[in-house]
């Protein structure tokens, strides 16, 4: 999903990475994307960061970065089921951020969503899922009311869970502390990976658990899994959904398409001249040419300085039916003395383009004004690009909005609603009224 | 958009090759230099350089908006008393005196200053600006124009662009300049200018944590310079990536 990400909720991966590298990650917000196996992931090949990027979430980025700066680039093959390895690493990393005074805590929320996802595990007879759960979950605030869901069940299901938990806290501890650091070696990760998956399934066999876990998993880099964050066996997972196939239709608000922003080769100079309106002459006193003499004996304020109203900027849903063409952009500069700012947007599928079509007094050519696709898709980043633009701001569209499959939703329209009304945008329905809006040198929005 | 993956403008350039400081002071110094536009990204260290670097004589600087009239610049009528007399404004004075005029935020200014700064960045054959009180005053020598901005120099008008004998661009902030952050933030420092627009954090910003940490601690300035989300982050990352090996 695509959403307005305040900027300061991005984390800085790249001040925590071992060595620097002048390519920067791409930090993607998990918020509103249940079908993601886990609402953190790190790829350090990719150079991808997926967090969710909203107020109290700073712990999931902060588990994120120390997989960044700690954990190796790729998890190394392995002839068991890679989930071993990853929970010891989760715990690893917990671990050490409880010595550097940077534990992850989890909100009350994240908590008992943990907990439910353990209780289930039991449910379901998923002893193998719970202990590395709990494994994963060591160094957080939710690993004593994970490890207090055993309290219900026999005592030798309790045991195996608390000897395995433990004996891999100690050796990730006591590995620490030898080495004076604040995590332990990646190299005992992999023992202790190993020795889990070699000892724990037929002990699991032997109280009659199933040795395996009833689900697959994939992993393309380091990610993590078991502590926090969206179930991989949530129902959307579970039936069959896949990347984006629910997202314009989930509870969470639809999806917005991935949107890119192009500028045109604006070869054309606009029919008037360069700059801004000249807005109304003010009186001052020191200048080069007087212009109200009659002002000398009052104020002195003898001379005239002009103030400069900005053009403003002009965003075209160019979706359907709406088109634009060169006497529409040239109509809009002509309006703003040539100084609008004109953008064009559309979509298709997942994907949509905004396109810079005027600036600065020059257009583009007419072939470079042909739609990207026929379909809405990013209307949300197109209106928080307008939103930081110069006013006044005027939105030429018929007020549709839609986000992925060109689909709209009712979430999606309250989001684009409140950064129309944030952004002080105002609604037009045509070239005309938004040429006669900047003409006016229209500053104040209405709402859409 | 803000799009979730934190990608740049098309704007804004890929990090390319490092600056080289060197050069720039030494363009900077040269008496055969008048006009040159340093531009970059905020915080690189652009200004100081305008005014620091090679200057001869008087220094006179000015900051360009939108509203800034041109005769803020060649010069104005004051009333004083009884009397109008002509003040000369930063750019005839430079001239006369063959002094730096630097001239900040250079594409923030109107058409008319932009229309202003053509005969002041004219060769000395040709560069003359003739008062409203019909004085015509040419370049002493040793005038120099040095005008500094964020933009890359296709955005200045083509007339403009093609008056300055140099166009220097400055990605990094100066060594001797990041050389007097702390040691704890220097790397994480010189890590953070390369990143992309909304996340980059300016030599201005470390220098403000550097200055509060004494009396707020390294989390304190964080979040008092960065504010609470951004400064969270900023702390955490420093403190993982020397913590953490």
């Amino acid at each position: 999903m695509t959403r307005t990400v305040p900027a300061h909720h991005k984390p800085y991966p790249e001040l925590v990475e071992p060595l620097p590298n002048p390519r920067p990650y791409t930090v993607i917000d998990t918020t509103g994307l249940p079908w993601l196996p886990t609402n953190g992931m790190t790829s350090i090949v990719e150079r991808k960061l997926l967090v969710p990027l909203v107020e109290g979430a700073e712990s999931v980025a902060r588990h994120e970065l120390a997989h960044v700066r700690c954990s190796p680039k790729e998890l190394p093959r392995v002839a068991y089921d890679l989930r071993y390895l990853m929970a010891v690493e989760d715990a690893r990393l917990n671990l050490g951020l409880v010595r550097v005074g940077l534990p992850v805590l989890l909100s009350a929320a994240e908590r008992g969503q943990v907990a439910e996802l353990a209780r289930a595990d039991l449910a379901e007879r998923d002893l193998l899922g719970f202990v590395l759960r709990a494994l994963a979950a060591q160094g957080t605030n939710v690993e004593l009311a994970l490890l207090g869901e055993l309290a219900r069940h026999p005592a030798a299901v309790r045991d195996l869970a608390y000897r395995y938990v433990r004996r891999v806290r100690i050796a990730l501890l006591r590995s620490a502390r030898a080495r004076a650091k604040a995590v332990a070696d990646f190299a005992l990760v992999l023992r202790l990976a190993e020795g889990l998956a070699r000892e724990l399934e037929p002990e699991l066999e032997r109280l009659g658990f199933p040795r395996t876990l009833p689900f697959a998993i994939g992993t393309g880099g380091v990610g993590c899994c078991l502590g926090h964050g969206t179930d991989p066996r949530s129902p959307h997972l579970r039936h069959g959904a896949h990347p984006g196939a629910s997202a314009g239709t989930d509870s969470s608000g639809a999806a917005a398409g991935e949107m890119t922003i192009a500028v045109a080769k604006l070869v054309h100079a606009s029919p008037t001249p360069r700059g801004g309106r000249r807005g109304r002459a003010r009186a001052a006193s020191e200048g080069v040419l007087p212009r109200f003499p009659y002002r000398w004996p009052i104020d002195q304020a003898i001379f005239r300085r002009a103030s400069r109203v900005r053009g403003g900027t002009v965003l075209i849903d160019t979706s359907g039916s709406m088109s634009l063409d060169a006497a529409g952009v040239d109509h809009i500069l002509s309006a703003s003395s040539g100084a609008a700012l004109i953008a064009i947007y559309s979509g298709k599928e997942k994907v949509g383009e905004l396109r810079i079509v005027a600036r600065d007094g020059r257009r583009a050519d007419a072939r470079d004004l042909v739609p990207f696709g026929r379909g809405n898709v990013v209307d949300e980043p197109a209106l928080a690009w307008l939103a930081q633009q110069d006013g006044p701001r005027l939105w030429i569209s018929d007020g549709g909005v839609t986000g992925v499959g060109d689909t709209p939703s009712a979430a999606l329209q309250e989001r684009c609603k409140s950064l129309v009304q944030r952004g002080r945008i105002r609604r037009v329905k045509n070239i005309e009224e938004a040429a006669a809006c900047l003409a006016r040198g229209t500053r104040h929005a209405g709402v859409a | 958009m803000s799009a979730s993956p934190s990608r740049r403008s098309p704007r804004e350039k890929e990090p390319g090759p490092g600056t080289d400081w060197g050069f720039i002071e030494r363009v900077l110094r040269s008496p055969t230099v008048r006009t040159a536009y340093l531009w970059g990204r905020p915080g690189m260290g652009k200004t100081y350089a305008a005014y620091h670097v090679g200057v001869r004589g008087p220094l006179y600087a000015l900051t360009l908006t939108e509203e800034t009239p041109s005769s803020e610049l060649r010069g104005h009528y004051l009333p004083r008393g009884r009397e109008m007399p002509w003040h000369d404004g930063p750019a005839t004075r430079a001239m006369r005196e063959g002094a730096r005029l630097v001239v900040n935020e250079l594409t923030h200014g109107s058409p008319d200053v932009m229309t202003l700064l053509h005969p002041l960045l004219e060769n000395p054959d040709t560069a003359c600006l003739t008062l409203p009180t019909g004085e015509t005053v040419r370049p002493a020598a040793g005038y120099q124009l040095i005008a500094t901005d964020n933009l890359p120099p296709e955005d200045l008008p083509e007339a403009l662009r093609d008056r300055f004998d140099t166009i220097l661009e400055v990605r990094e902030p100066h060594p001797a300049a990041v050389a007097k952050l702390d040691e704890r933030l220097r790397g994480p420092a010189l890590r953070s200018f390369t990143l992309e627009s909304d996340r980059r954090i300016s030599l201005r910003g470390w220098f403000s944590v550097q200055r509060l940490m004494p009396e707020f601690g390294l989390r304190g300035a964080c979040l008092a310079v960065f504010g609470p989300a951004r400064g969270a982050h900023v702390h955490d990352a420093l403190i993982l990536g020397e913590a953490l090996n």
